[in-house]
């Protein structure tokens, strides 16, 4: 008898699985202005439309949208959340809800995030995910953004578009402190090691980086706290050392413009410190490990 | 009733695998972040109580319990059972299951079956699951290996915490002298049961917390399980979704050793056994028919269901028939 049921019980998934999910909606892309109102749009795989509503706050964004569009919204296969105002009102809280994946794009917009996935023009995850194989961008993902924002110095930097560019904004808990420069980008890149391919144009000779071996070490210099980069690359180029200038320089940028610039932590630099045994980089507060950040030297001694 | 005709023969591997399930399903429904030192702390706990523990492998045929004293290891195993269950039910909330209370009772339900099954049955589907698992495990560094970030290990964490922790969270601890002082043909198991519970205790853990870390980097806080957080970043998620299977095993394993606890606590009877599974059929047609709400909930209950209750129910009779043919 027993062993009849068996049959009865495997049934039971297969009778059961996933049929109220034709009854709803699953956007891929969401897009939500901070301020207020708040304003969430998302465009639904299954109908390939854009749906958007005004809701008091970003965190209510599902029931807008539901009344918007008439079905349950489910947010699990979101590829990319497209932010405009303040992420770090929207990018914890989100993740922490379970919204987010960790590995989901975000998209830093300075304006009308809704108004722009409305129209079609906004960049796609693909779009980010070939930036970030070229070696243009570095790999970042919710989780990454989010984890610097809280376990960091409290300053995160997260892919934006901005002027009809991809590029970084670092910003903290308050506001967008300001976008990097496309050298500082690529060398965070090569700092985070995850392109396929990585080229640029070594004062007119092609450059074809082939292998990194990059190391961050700290060091305390007569009481100034120093991060080196040292290690090599391995590039191809008629122009070596124009190559080894413009490489410098990309780390070099990365570095300045993040830490130097803004105290934002985005390259390890807190752990780096504690592993490096500096004293106090592992129990001070953000507060304090971003003033130190800000007051610290940045160096590149490649090989 | 003696202390040796309470507890159970079970074999080596049977009773490794119940305990090292019990401190599994605690793993899971643990929330703390994943640290280098909450592996140091692991470690560090896991080899005081194999230095504890040396003893009572050595004299453990001199090891006889009065019947009053299983007394204690009876409320204990109550009190360790509804630990786990909490556990369970807040390792549930925290994945933000949707049909809690559909969940609640169906984890009710198969637990009743379950603990009216032998308790032979049990320890046979706690192996079947620790195999499937360890299985599991091994993809876990394959896949994320290069998505890994080893100077996330320098993370700061507290060792003493972690330590103090490990010892609250293995329940099957306190259960570990009634569990080896087995009949005397068992008593040749009792260190190969001890040294695969240490063995998961000392090497797999806290290997899994140090690839956490790697893999979760600094996301540690208000991220929910940090297991669970590790599976959603190895980039085996992007083709193949690996979370349900673990949800799976999580729900199976708690029911599973919600169980174990309870049949040491309570008397085994059987009788209730078919009046029990008709009420969980006639259940499980009610939930396809009416829950149409979200597909997530139903999947935890099945997953409970066809682990916790199916494996334990269906093994018994088939290696009964086996016995009764050869």
């Amino acid at each position: 008898m027993k062993m009849r049921i068996i049959p009865l019980l495997f049934a039971v998934p297969l009778l059961t699985g996933c049929t109220d999910i034709r009854s709803r909606l699953s956007p891929d892309v969401l897009a939500i202005e901070t301020g207020s109102p708040a304003r969430a749009a998302m465009h639904a795989t299954q109908d390939d439309a854009v749906f958007s509503a005004n809701t008091e706050n970003p965190m209510l964004f599902r029931e807008a949208l539901r009344q918007e569009a008439g079905a349950e919204i489910s947010a699990g296969h979101l590829s990319l959340l497209l932010v405009s105002g303040s992420p770090a009102a929207v990018l914890p809280d989100f993740l922490q809800a379970q919204y987010l994946s960790p590995t989901c794009k975000v998209l830093y917009l300075p304006q009308d995030a809704c108004a722009l996935l409305r129209s079609g023009n906004a960049p796609t995850a693909g779009q980010l995910d070939a930036a970030a194989a070229e070696g243009m961008l570095p790999y970042r993902t919710a989780g990454s953004v989010c984890g610097d924002l809280c376990g960091g110095s409290g300053v995160s930097a997260m892919p934006a578009y901005c002027g009809g560019r991809l590029t970084l904004a670092v910003f903290d808990a308050e506001q967008v402190c300001g976008m990097l420069s496309e050298q500082a980008c690529r060398g965070l890149a090569l700092l985070g090691d995850r392109w396929e391919s990585f080229s640029f144009d070594a004062d007119g000779a092609p450059c074809t980086v082939r292998h990194t071996a990059l190391r961050i070490s700290a060091a305390e210099e007569n009481g100034v706290l120093c991060f080196t980069v040292t290690g090599s690359i391995a590039a191809e180029t008629a122009n070596p050392a124009a190559a080894q200038r413009i490489l410098r320089q990309m780390l070099q940028a990365a570095m300045t413009e993040t830490a130097g610039a803004f105290g934002a932590d985005i390259l390890f630099l807190r752990e780096t410190a504690v592993r490096c045994g500096i004293p106090g980089s592992g129990d001070c507060g953000q507060a304090k490990w971003r003033a130190m950040l800000g007051a610290a030297q940045y160096r590149v001694a490649l090989r | 009733m003696n202390a040796a005709a309470r507890t159970p023969s079970w074999s080596a591997l049977q009773t490794a695998a119940v305990l090292l399930l019990c401190r599994l399903t605690l793993f899971f429904c643990c929330d703390q972040p994943y640290t280098a030192a909450y592996a140091k702390g692991m470690l560090a706990a896991a080899l005081t109580e194999a230095v504890l523990l040396l003893p009572l492998a050595i004299f453990r045929r001199f090891c006889r319990f009065p019947p009053a004293m299983m007394w204690i290891y009876r409320v204990f195993s109550l009190i360790s059972a509804a630990f786990l269950a909490a556990e369970g039910f807040r390792l549930l909330h925290a994945l933000h299951s949707a049909q809690p209370a559909l969940f609640a009772a169906m984890f009710l339900l198969t637990l009743l079956f379950t603990v009216s099954r032998p308790q032979a049955a049990t320890a046979r589907a706690a192996v079947i699951l620790l195999v499937t698992v360890s299985t599991a495990l091994l993809l876990l560094p394959v896949s994320g290996i290069r998505t890994a970030n080893p100077v996330s290990l320098h993370m700061p964490g507290s060792v003493s915490g972690a330590f103090f922790r490990e010892f609250r969270c293995s329940p099957e601890l306190a259960l570990l002298p009634v569990l080896l002082s087995h009949p005397k043909k068992q008593e040749q198991y009792a260190p190969h049961a001890l040294a695969v519970w240490l063995i998961g205790r000392l090497a797999v853990l806290p290997g899994l917390v140090l690839f956490g870390t790697m893999q979760n980097g600094r996301l540690t806080r208000g991220a929910g399980s940090p297991f669970f957080l590790m599976l959603a970043g190895a980039p085996l998620s992007d083709a193949v979704r690996t979370d349900g299977f673990w949800m799976l095993f999580a729900a199976g394993s708690a029911v599973l050793c919600v169980s174990f606890f309870l049949q040491l606590a309570l008397p085994p009877s059987r009788r209730p056994v078919r009046a029990l599974l008709t009420v969980m059929l006639l259940f499980t047609g009610l939930t396809w028919l009416c829950i149409s709400a979200d597909y997530r909930g139903t999947g935890l209950g099945i997953a409970a269901l066809l682990l916790g209750a199916l494996l334990p129910g269906v093994l018994l009779p088939i290696s009964r028939t086996r016995r009764q043919k050869s």
